[in-house]
């Protein structure tokens, strides 16, 4: 195989060589600065990088905005879907219960209590009765006052238990051990299942004489789901004897 | 070199950090994405070739500055790029060419480049201008423009873009538009006819 570059020249590559050998002119100077300087001006940007160009986008001031204004719905979102809906009526409605409550657990303290003690606890149970209970009832749907719930409902009777009652109802008692590192629980561990339980029937009792017997029945399923052991309806007879 | 080619020589060094390896459609490719350095070398690979092509085909200096200028212009400012299997060089003279067209069609001036002829008969006609009256010439230079403006515009067309483009035959009839047989007859005569012209000094 013959490398054609080792031929000698033809008369062709010849001529066309002394031609660009003698051949002259030159662009002007300033043609080559007018055209470089052309060409740099108004060469294309270089294309940024993915993580550049996401960069440069966060720095508009309208994508902040729209960044922001995401990150606020989904804030807000977020707030929502953690918010208990029947929240306000659980703190605020059991009151009444708590005060209709009230000289039943003083009287019941004041049996419990020393005979020569007994003027200052019953003032004392009496003046801190209303906070233990508000706590009770508010706090945690474990106190016998969230069962009480049903109880500010009178007016409008008939309506389904709340969420947290059916929660309350579908968990069965076992301690009062949670209650533990609440305010109050000196109150709170003063109160044994089976007292907490003849509050919640003499509520119960309260309710059917007020002529609210839907609500107490609703109150005694309730009762039972929470305390299956005891048996509801003898000791609702025992606290209806005289 | 001209003390003019050493300056601009010395005003590029991107020329080396580019490297010669790098293809005409390869450095534009980079210009494009935003390399002006790539423009550089680009252009300075065919900064002569072109000007001089022009230069010879036209005869004006004032004109083929600015079709030499309108023509890189153009092609900085254009998004387009050579299409095909046309190289880069074959479509930057083609610019050329077409803008230099534009010059004659807008200045009414008749464009010798489609001047239809008969070859036989040009080639005999040059008979009567022998190399004589060239030898009065005192310089080499000289007589190769001179030469070469004697030679019928599409043959000389087809001899510069063979010369100072360094494009093969094939190229340049896709360039014009021209059938190969015409662009090879063309290129043979003007070669003659060269040779004629300039059959002493370049044959010793």
């Amino acid at each position: 195989m013959t490398d054609a570059r080792q031929l000698p020249p033809t008369e062709e590559e010849r001529m066309l060589e002394h031609i660009r050998q003698h051949s002259h002119g030159e662009p002007p100077a300033s043609l080559d600065a007018l055209i470089m300087a052309t060409a740099r001006r108004e060469a294309p940007a270089p294309r940024p990088s993915l993580w550049q160009r996401w960069f440069d986008l966060c720095r508009q001031p309208r994508w902040q905005v729209a960044f922001a204004g995401l990150f606020g719905v989904t804030l807000l979102l977020g707030v929502l879907q953690r918010t208990p809906e029947p929240a306000p009526r659980q703190v605020l409605a059991p009151a009444p219960m708590a005060k209709a409550a009230a000289p039943q657990l003083a009287r019941r303290q004041a049996e419990s209590a020393p005979a020569g003690a007994a003027p200052a606890e019953s003032a004392r149970a009496e003046s801190s009765l209303e906070e233990s209970n508000r706590f009770e009832l508010a706090a945690t749907p474990h106190a016998p006052g969230a069962l009480s719930a049903p109880a500010p409902a009178a007016p409008v009777a008939g309506l389904p238990l709340t969420r947290d009652t059916e929660a309350f109802a579908a968990e069965p008692y076992e301690s009062l051990g949670h209650l533990a590192s609440f305010p109050g629980k000196e109150q709170v561990e003063r109160d044994t299942p089976e007292s907490i339980l003849d509050d919640a029937l003499r509520d119960v009792l309260h309710l059917r004489q007020t002529g609210q017997d839907k609500v107490a029945d609703q109150y005694i399923s309730a009762l039972k789901q929470r305390f299956p052991h005891e048996d509801i309806d003898a000791r609702l007879r025992a606290l209806q004897q005289p | 070199m001209t003390h003019h080619q050493k300056e601009f020589s010395t005003t590029m060094p991107a020329v080396n950090r580019s490297g010669p390896a790098s293809s005409d459609e390869t450095l534009l490719a980079r210009y494009r994405a935003g390399d002006s350095a790539a423009f550089e070398v680009l252009y300075q690979r065919h900064r002569q070739g072109l000007y001089r092509f022009l230069l010879s085909l036209c005869d004006k200096a004032e004109l083929a500055d600015e079709v030499y200028q309108d023509t890189w212009l153009s092609l900085i400012r254009t998004s387009s790029a050579p299409q095909g299997r046309a190289s880069f060089r074959t479509w930057l003279y083609q610019i050329a060419r077409n803008r230099l067209i534009d010059h004659w069609r807008k200045h009414g001036m008749r464009n010798p480049l489609h001047d239809s002829y008969d070859e036989q008969l040009h080639d005999l006609a040059d008979d009567a201008s022998g190399p004589e009256q060239h030898l009065s010439l005192s310089r080499e230079r000289r007589r190769i423009d001179a030469a070469l403006q004697d030679l019928p515009a599409d043959q000389r067309e087809v001899f510069l873009l063979r010369a100072h483009g360094e494009l093969e035959l094939p190229q340049i009839a896709s360039l014009t538009d021209t059938p190969l047989e015409t662009v090879k007859s063309r290129f043979r005569y003007a070669l003659k006819k060269l040779r004629r012209l300039l059959a002493e000094e370049v044959l010793t």
